[in-house]
């Protein structure tokens, strides 16, 4: 095969490549996403992609020449042959616009009408036949306008004011159905930041805050290395208030996010937290634990008076103001047969008038103390010790006679061993008691009197000892005279 | 005017000289269509005169080069597949033209390209020109905005023609891209008259 002949071949089959890389070209170009068009200057158009021909419902070969202004409803047909226009005219090289418009596809219905994002992009060069190229992309934006809802839907539904600062520091867009309440403001687009966030509270200022405040505008067009030095000394927190009274007012706290294009803060987002709830339960909480720690001195305070007030102080024992409430008490439940026995001991120092007369008082108390002290100790839980008045004790008790005997006997016989150091000298005394069981019904007084006249006996008796009742009768009426227990 | 001398030294019209050439390509894509359609009646027609170079005619074009020392014509028809499918439906036996492929459409069309190609190198021969022919291609009828018509004459002579061939209600476009090597070569071809082929086996398809 001569040499020609081969060239020819290879030429052939470098044609043939050609031919089928060309075809793959145009498939890709045919399955490119969105609309694709090329269009002459007369809106005729040149070339579609498949997605086009397929949401116009047309027939590929009907496409060439078809007027685009035909896709169009006339309304948007004007604003999009205005693009091509300024497309066309300009002198700028692969001169492009971006516009976002509707487009309706099938009948133009306006319900199906769905955004599109719109690049016009000039092709460089004049042809004889078709004039200026004009290629026309076109994305359906309908998903990311839905997302956007959606994400707005929930950005309003935050309880949260979100807006942003342009340049002028006039409010941008606001993201939040909860601002306007919030600001007690209709529309806040175009408003200085001063007038709907910071007035009337800015009035009363001082100058630091003020230049706090004229901060947020000034960072607005500053690099962003730049921003932390006026971000320090933005507000954090202020009191809105545009009514009269101080109730209507809220508490924002607010929170400043610079929105950064090319380095430069080119936005201020704003997010205020309404905080008046918040601000107003600890102010609550506050006054409640202030209030509490209140009750609570008072209830030590009453505490401690009550306390004072039924435990004698010198003895340590009960007073007889405690005697009225406890001894009633357990009267009564004995009376209706919660406890089975009630029974007493009353006690007298012997000759104690001549400890007093003797030793004087300081002394005399001194011997009181150390014999109340014994009775307080041989009377356990739940007998009531009280110190009835002077030299007399009496010890209530919830069991029978012979127990209230015993407790006598014990305190008698201590007392007796005891010697009371009185500095210069040392004495002894001696104690004598009546013991009485409570007959169902009895009151307090001819309980009290019925010991009383016991101690009497065991007084008249010589002292230092412990007169008793024989036994301990179960009623009243059953009573017959003193008996020695058991 | 410009002129060009013709081999036996006379000074001739270039003028005629160019329309010779139209008038044989033309005459080549006419007489190719009659057998390729299996139709006696084409009709050529010159296309409206708003019809600029570089205007879009159909949807696709196949296209092909003869090329020599004297001359190049960069041939192009211009097609719609449906109206291909109609044309070709016959020649490769389908039932209908919805039963013939798109690609056989354009195989169609190259093979179309193939003909008048063969067809002027035949005619130039006549006139001791000789041409090599390309392997016709076929593309998106868009890409006729980026071809060149613009004439020249120096120095190489490049001038363009556009016209219509009608097949009954079917219609297909014609373009020539004309560039003249070497007038001397092409001077024998301004006496030359184009007579009409007893046309023998030419009709037989030869598929690429």
């Amino acid at each position: 095969m001569s040499h020609t002949n081969l060239d020819l071949q290879a030429s052939h089959k470098m044609l043939m490549l050609f031919d089928e890389a060309n075809a793959n070209t145009e498939s890709i170009i045919d399955l490119l996403p969105g609309i694709f068009l090329i269009v002459n200057e007369n809106h005729e158009v040149l070339r579609a992609n498949f997605e086009f021909i397929k949401l116009f419902d047309l027939d590929a070969e009907d496409v060439l020449r078809l007027p685009l202004a035909n896709i169009f409803k006339p309304e948007g047909w004007k604003i999009f042959a205005h693009n091509i226009k300024q497309v066309v005219e300009s002198e700028a090289v692969f001169a492009s616009t971006r516009f976002e418009m509707g487009l309706a596809a099938g009948q133009g219905d306006a319900q199906n009408q769905r955004p599109f994002h719109w690049t016009l992009t000039k092709r460089n060069g004049k042809n004889q036949g078709e004039g200026c190229l004009v290629m026309v992309y076109g994305d359906d934006i309908s998903e990311m306008r839905e997302a956007e809802r959606r994400l707005m839907e929930v950005f309003t539904s935050i309880p949260l004011g979100i807006f942003t600062l342009n340049k002028d520091g006039a409010v941008g867009n606001s993201y939040s159905s909860y601002l306007e309440s919030m600001l007690d403001s209709g529309k806040l687009a175009g408003l200085a930041v001063e007038d709907v966030l910071f007035r009337p509270a800015m009035d009363s200022m001082g100058q630091d805050e003020i230049n706090g405040i004229k901060a947020i505008r000034e960072c607005i067009g500053k690099s962003e290395l730049e921003y932390g030095m006026f971000a320090q000394r933005f507000p954090q927190e202020i009191f809105h208030n545009t009514k009269p009274d101080p109730k209507d007012g809220r508490w924002l706290k607010i929170t400043y996010q610079p929105m950064v294009f090319n380095r430069v803060v080119e936005q201020l987002l704003v997010i205020l937290e309404d905080r008046t709830a918040i601000i107003n339960a600890e102010k609550e909480m506050l006054d409640a634990a202030r209030d509490r720690e209140k009750a609570n001195a008072m209830e030590k305070q009453s505490l401690a008076l009550y306390e004072s007030a039924i435990r004698d102080p010198l003895t340590g024992l009960y007073t007889r103001l405690y005697m009225k409430d406890a001894v009633a008490a357990l009267l009564w439940e004995h009376d209706h047969h919660e406890i089975p026995e009630v029974s007493m001991v009353i006690f007298d120092i012997d000759h104690f008038k001549k400890v007093n007369d003797t030793y004087g008082h300081n002394n005399g108390d001194v011997v009181l103390s150390q014999v109340a002290g014994e009775i307080l100790r041989q009377s356990q839980e739940p007998a009531i010790p009280i110190r009835f008045g002077g030299e007399e004790f009496v010890v209530f008790m919830p069991s029978e006679c012979g127990a209230a005997f015993e407790l006598a006997e014990r305190v008698r016989k201590k007392v007796e061993a005891m010697e009371f150091d009185l500095g210069a000298t040392a004495i002894r005394v001696t104690i004598s008691g009546g013991v009485a069981a409570h007959r169902k019904g009895e009151v307090l007084d001819d309980f009290m009197n019925r010991a009383d006249q016991l101690l009497y006996k065991a007084k008249e008796n010589g002292r230092n000892q412990t007169m008793a009742e024989r036994r301990n009768p179960p009623t009243l009426r059953q009573a017959q005279g003193e008996r020695i227990c058991p | 005017m410009d002129t060009v001398l013709s081999s036996e030294g006379t000074p001739t019209d270039i003028q005629v000289l160019k329309g010779k050439l139209r008038e044989l390509v033309r005459y080549a894509s006419s007489s190719r269509l009659k057998i390729h359609t299996d139709s006696s009646e084409i009709e050529v027609k010159d296309l409206d005169v708003n019809c600029k170079p570089g205007r879009i005619l159909a949807n696709n074009m196949v296209f092909i080069l003869m090329s020599g020392d004297a001359l190049r014509v960069t041939f192009k028809v211009h097609f719609n597949i449906r109206n291909a499918k109609c044309l070709a439906f016959r020649i490769f036996g389908g039932a209908s033209p919805e039963a013939i492929s798109g690609k056989q459409a354009i195989d169609y069309f190259k093979e179309y390209g193939n003909l008048v190609a063969g067809s002027v190198v035949t005619l130039v021969e006549k006139i001791d020109v000789e041409l090599g022919i390309s392997l016709p291609l076929c593309t998106r009828g868009f890409y006729e905005v980026f071809s060149d018509y613009s004439e020249k004459q120096h120095p190489i002579i490049t001038y363009c023609d556009f016209w219509k061939l009608e097949v009954g209600e079917h219609e297909i476009y014609c373009s020539a891209l004309i560039e003249i090597l070497d007038k001397k070569q092409l001077g024998k071809l301004v006496d030359y008259e184009i007579a009409e082929e007893a046309d023998g086996n030419d009709g037989e398809m030869d598929f690429l």
